[in-house]
């Protein structure tokens, strides 16, 4: 039996080193040589790639793009995704329905959306021309850095809220109803029911949200790759776009292989305090 | 049935995983956006009894059409029977992160057409070009790398003027086109105080740089500082120069005054020549290959288009512009005829070397000079050319004095952030510290 679950999972276990745990190994080796990705004869160079990185300021600049871009869409997309949960789960006979509507974004392609948006953005774009209808200055959303990251902030928000909505709504649908009654027997307001009901019974869709939305904003890439490249200048380059030029542009791929592995290990750091957390907060049901 | 059901979604996931791991290139249509290949046959300089099958890069624009590379590479098949072509297109953006893709995996064309530069100082990658192919070219077009010549040139591209619409022009009470940069902004005065936005670019850092960039900066530069990129290499020299700061200052200026048109930032390159075609801007500082462009558009524009050279501080002296070479693959298996096809292609062919350059407005570089009759608008870009001095573009340069690999799209991005308002001195510090960074690995 044992033999034959093992047999049964290899496959899956093949392909699963051969295109994940391998290139991560390579990605490592590399990360500690000057590799340029065109010839074999380059060098190991030690930890210099990372003492590089604390002093780049493109990257330095980077970093502070993808955790400002991170940080604000998780709060939103947990938050709004939460209450919309809440709503959908009132919503009877209409649930299923809008939460089709809802998840639509999640199963379109990233780089479709950002096209899209792209063009509903333009200066000369659908947004634009309605504002102009009503007597409004055209808006420039990509000419200036803050209106550009708030442009990929809203994306992001748009193209990932449904996801959550959904993790939300299922763990919504496991609390035991009892627990509602008890808490009305005990006089609770909605208010009460809430915090004492639904945010402890619901703390690991909250766990799974947080870590999934944190994992995603961090290695963000397709919205400001196709929405502004990256620009201004190098105004809304976010750390993966940073490793994508800097490897494959600048023909640095040892020193792009050390940027994406210090993001490796900061996902991985957030994820395990993260976690550590969240285990502290679940309640047994 | 829901087993069988499950085995099958199962069987058929696995075959869609194991049929996208490995692609072979078979004969298919052409697509401009992904950089496909035109004819059958995979592989690179496959030989069989007979033919030798070559790749060969062709890039895609408006001019450069997948039918014009069908009708090129069969032209070089019927007066080469030895031969087979096979025309990979290079996509029509992030044409370099392209062709490096395609060389690491071992999978880049025989010939290299456009950005040859990319690999030039990669050592080893290019087979050095034969000396009897050289003696057919200017010997001023010819670029070294350590004594050897590795690319071979093919065309000289005239960078960029000031395409403008008359129209505006005249609106506004410019009855002459500007000759110093003084009686530029003083003709984008009179734009903006019509209500007219006198200049139009796009979000892609490339485009904004360039315009000024190969017809002002770099000449700039190059007066002041005719050794620079070699002094630069030595560590004589420094992006941040005074020179270099007081003409991007003035660059800065166009931002400062509004005279980019406020859409431009969301435009593709595309786009952005669309939209002046519409009349939305009264200049675009574009390149050679927008006359022939203009001369071929089924529907023009409802207003005259004229071109200026766009003034440096003192005047019109310079012209930005670019030597476009060709190179073949040192690992290529046949380089012999890989070689045999470039010289079919520059020299001995000059019908098809006429339409090749003809395409984009390109000069040949062959000591023979090629012309071409030229269309209407073609015609005044070159006019306006004669008598001035050739500035070599620096990220299109190739030979010893060429930028490392990468610096190019860092230095055209720094220009696009100094558009946007960011402090120049810092720009141009960061510019040095890249630099250093690039050129030590």
């Amino acid at each position: 039996m044992k033999k034959r679950s093992i047999l049964f999972a290899l496959p899956a276990f093949l392909i699963y080193t051969a295109l994940m745990v391998i290139p991560m190994l390579i990605v490592f080796f590399f990360s500690v040589t000057n590799y340029n990705g065109m010839t074999s004869n380059f060098r190991f160079v030690g930890i210099k790639n990372f003492i590089e990185l604390i002093t780049d300021d493109r990257f330095i600049n980077a970093s502070k793009m993808t955790f400002i871009i991170t940080l604000v869409v998780v709060i939103v997309v947990n938050i709004l995704g939460l209450i919309l949960a809440i709503l959908l789960d009132k919503a009877k006979s209409f649930t299923n329905l809008f939460r089709s509507i809802f998840f639509i974004p999640v199963l379109m392609s990233s780089v479709a959306i950002s096209f899209a948006w792209n063009a509903l953005l333009s200066y000369t774009g659908v947004i634009n021309t309605v504002i102009s209808q009503f007597g409004f200055e055209p808006h420039d959303f990509f000419g200036v850095k803050s209106n550009a990251i708030a442009c990929i902030i809203i994306v992001e928000i748009w193209r990932n809220l449904g996801f959550y909505m959904v993790i939300y709504l299922a763990h919504l649908q496991t609390v035991p109803k009892d627990l509602y009654e008890a808490c009305t027997i005990d006089g609770g307001n909605t208010w009460d029911k809430f915090t004492n009901v639904t945010i402890p019974m619901i703390v690991p869709g909250i766990t799974i949200c947080t870590l999934l939305s944190v994992m995603n904003g961090l290695k963000l890439f397709d919205t400001p790759m196709i929405l502004t490249g990256g620009g201004p200048g190098f105004d809304t380059e976010t750390i993966v776009l940073t490793v994508f030029k800097r490897a494959f542009g600048s023909n640095e791929i040892g020193y792009g292989s050390a940027m994406s592995l210090m993001l490796f290990v900061t996902i991985v750091a957030i994820s395990m305090i993260q976690l550590r957390i969240s285990k502290k907060a679940e309640v047994e049901n | 049935m829901k087993r069988v059901i499950s085995l099958c979604v199962a069987l058929s996931l696995m075959g869609s995983v194991l049929a996208a791991c490995g692609s072979q290139e078979t004969a298919a249509d052409t697509s401009a956006s992904t950089g496909t290949t035109v004819a059958a046959a995979s592989g690179s300089a496959e030989t069989n009894a007979k033919k030798v099958n070559i790749k060969m890069e062709g890039i895609t624009s408006p001019t450069y059409t997948a039918q014009f590379w069908d009708e090129y590479k069969k032209t070089i098949e019927k007066d080469n029977p030895d031969v087979t072509i096979e025309m990979v297109l290079a996509p029509g953006t992030d044409r370099m992160v392209w062709i490096k893709s395609k060389y690491a995996a071992g999978d880049a064309p025989d010939i290299i057409t456009a950005d040859s530069e990319t690999f030039s100082n990669v050592e080893g990658a290019y087979a050095e070009v034969p000396a009897d192919l050289l003696e057919n070219v200017q010997d001023t077009a010819i670029s070294r790398v350590n004594g050897k010549v590795i690319v071979m040139p093919a065309s000289l591209q005239i960078k960029s003027q000031a395409y403008y619409n008359k129209k505006m022009f005249a609106d506004a009470g410019i009855t002459e086109v500007p000759k110093t940069w003084d009686e530029f902004i003083q003709a984008c005065d009179k734009l903006k105080a019509k209500n007219f936005a006198p200049l139009i670019g796009c979000k892609e850092a490339w485009f904004e740089a360039f315009g000024y960039a190969t017809a002002v900066l770099q000449p700039d530069v190059i007066d002041a500082k005719p050794n620079f990129l070699s002094d630069l290499k030595e560590g004589k020299e420094k992006w941040n120069n005074p020179v270099m700061s007081d003409s991007l200052k003035r660059f800065q200026e166009l931002t400062r005054k509004g005279y980019w048109y406020k859409g431009s930032t969301s435009f593709s390159y595309t786009q952005a020549v669309d939209e002046f075609f519409k009349g939305t801007a009264a200049i675009i500082l574009n390149g050679s290959w927008m006359a022939p462009q203009i001369d071929g558009l089924e529907q023009k524009p409802d207003f005259e288009i004229g071109i200026f050279p766009i003034p440096q501080t003192t005047g019109v002296k310079s012209i930005g512009a670019t030597t476009g070479t060709w190179a073949v693959l040192a690992s290529s298996k046949a380089v012999d005829q890989a070689w045999k096809v470039v010289k079919y292609c520059i020299v001995d062919n000059q019908e098809l070397y006429k339409k090749y350059l003809q395409n984009d407005n390109l000069l040949s570089v062959t000591k023979t000079p090629v012309t071409y009759e030229s269309t209407p608008t073609v015609a005044l870009f070159n006019k306006n050319i004669e008598g001035l001095q050739p500035v070599m573009d620096f990220p299109g340069l190739a030979g010893d004095n060429a930028l490392p690999a990468g610096f190019g799209d860092f230095y055209n991005t720094s220009i696009q952030s100094i558009s946007r308002g960011t402090d120049v001195s810092k720009v141009l510090d960061d510019m040095d510290k890249e630099y250093q960074k690039l050129t030590s690995k």
